[in-house]
């Protein structure tokens, strides 16, 4: 499964891609990337999946596109 | 109506499908603030007034800096020192006699947004950190003004629309609902900390000019509840879909005295609420009470239990009448559950996710014990 990282978070990994373990839903997704990074923790961004925001819960399929969304504040 | 020299001097726009005279009239009688003449300010004022916007106001509290000249496209070596908003009046004014440029060398603030707001459609926000971001959103939302944003990091850029009422009364979406929650302002460097490459907010802030006019004359479809996202180093444009949401926008003020004492920089500048972790501190908890922000509180200690906490406005569900009363537990909102000690409440939390699928709680660190000894009734 790939996540895909924009602004600050690509920065913090050093990549814009993070490949990562298959998971079943976002709840998944995020205990075992805050397990395994846990600076992302304090970290604030938006998911998507397949280009939609998602709040709540979601199950994730392997072909599912993921984004991490941090605000910018630059002007 | 156009006069002739105006019809020869937007010529080449008129001839365009879609725009026509009737376009320009359009252009010519809409009104749009210009909040920050930094980067993203200056792109979306300079078209803005090419293309003829009838009225454009420019606001910006600071001066022209040499720093600023390889990316402020409208300030040049001889305005080092002089306020940004003179000059953009001086340039802008003399780029286009027929558009009215009324300058404002204030720093923007709760009060006198509200005042300047009020005369104009739309508002684009050109300004570079994040307290001045909720503001002006804040403030759109109260006055019903349509709010054009627009932000640069690096290399990337994000532009979207907001508060756009479309044809059927939809209100379309807010700051809030794509970013309820300010990444911790003073934890994060601004531009002048990580630096710019100057064609980036040209290309940001034209984007944003682009959604105006767009809006005014109905061309095209805005990017209302669409996130716009921009890599220049891969050339990649895409759009993030998403939606209005009810429990961030009802954070925001309701009205103007609350919008007036609402502390901005205090919003962002707070500890970040860690909804990710399942525990919440004290700490948080207050700032989530003092700031309003919507959440359910459980008390899953017996009835008989102390410290009653005044501040909480709560329901009681006692550990062991969780099993009947599961549907009082909100699914669309963050649940904080306490106890005395916070060993209960996790418990509680455990309970719910692992058998029930929650996945919207949270337990209080130290219980009321610990809020009652910070925080005296």
């Amino acid at each position: 499964m790939e996540v895909k990282l924009f602004g600050s978070l690509s920065e913090m990994f050093g990549k814009s891609i993070l490949k990562v373990n298959d998971c079943d839903d976002i709840k998944t997704l995020k205990e075992n990337l805050f397990m395994e990074y846990p600076e992302l923790k304090n970290c604030v961004f938006l998911i998507s999946v397949d280009k939609k925001v998602v709040l709540n819960n979601q199950k994730l399929e392997a072909e599912n596109e993921i984004a991490f969304l941090p605000p910018f504040a630059g002007g | 109506m156009l006069n002739k020299e105006e019809i020869a001097h937007y010529s080449k726009q008129l001839m365009l499908p879609g725009l026509g005279i009737e376009g320009q009239e359009k252009i010519k009688n809409a009104r749009v603030l210009v909040v920050g003449l930094g980067g993203l300010g200056c792109s979306a004022a300079l078209y803005l007034t090419a293309m003829g916007v009838g009225k454009i106001g420019v606001l910006d509290f600071d001066t022209v800096e040499v720093s600023n000249l390889q990316r402020q496209v409208l300030y040049s070596l001889t305005d080092i020192g002089l306020l940004k908003a003179e000059v953009a009046f001086a340039k802008l004014s003399s780029q286009n006699s027929f558009v009215k440029i009324s300058k404002y060398s204030v720093k923007l603030d709760n009060k006198n947004a509200l005042d300047i707001f009020t005369d104009y459609d739309i508002i684009i926000d050109g300004t570079d950190n994040y307290a001045a971001r909720y503001l002006i959103n804040d403030a759109c939302i109260l006055l019903n003004k349509i709010l054009i944003y627009g932000a640069i990091y690096k290399f990337e850029g994000q532009v979207s629309v907001f508060n756009l009422k479309t044809h059927s009364v939809l209100e379309g979406p807010t700051y809030r609902c794509l970013f309820p929650i300010p990444a911790a302002f003073d934890k994060l460097p601004n531009c002048s900390e990580i630096g710019v490459v100057g064609f980036l907010p040209g290309i940001i802030g034209t984007l944003q000019a682009t959604e105006a006019i767009k809006i005014i004359t109905g061309l095209g479809e805005p990017l209302s509840g669409k996130l716009l996202l921009f890599n220049a180093l891969s050339s990649n444009f895409q759009t993030i879909e998403f939606s209005r949401n009810k429990n961030w926008v009802d954070i925001a003020p309701k009205n103007n005295t609350e919008f007036i004492q609402m502390d901005y920089e205090y919003f962002c500048k707070a500890p970040d609420i860690k909804l990710s972790n399942e525990s919440i501190s004290i700490d948080e908890l207050k700032f989530i009470i003092d700031n309003k922000i919507d959440i359910q509180l459980i008390d899953v200690r017996e009835p008989f239990e102390y410290p009653q906490i005044h501040e909480f406005v709560d329901l009681h569900i006692p550990l062991s009448e969780i099993y009947n009363k599961l549907h009082l537990i909100s699914d669309n909102k963050k649940v904080i559950v306490y106890c005395n000690t916070g060993l209960r409440s996790k418990r509680a939390i455990t309970i719910l996710e692992k058998e029930f699928g929650f996945i919207n709680l949270h337990f209080l660190d130290g219980g009321a014990l610990e809020w009652i000894k910070n925080f005296p009734n």
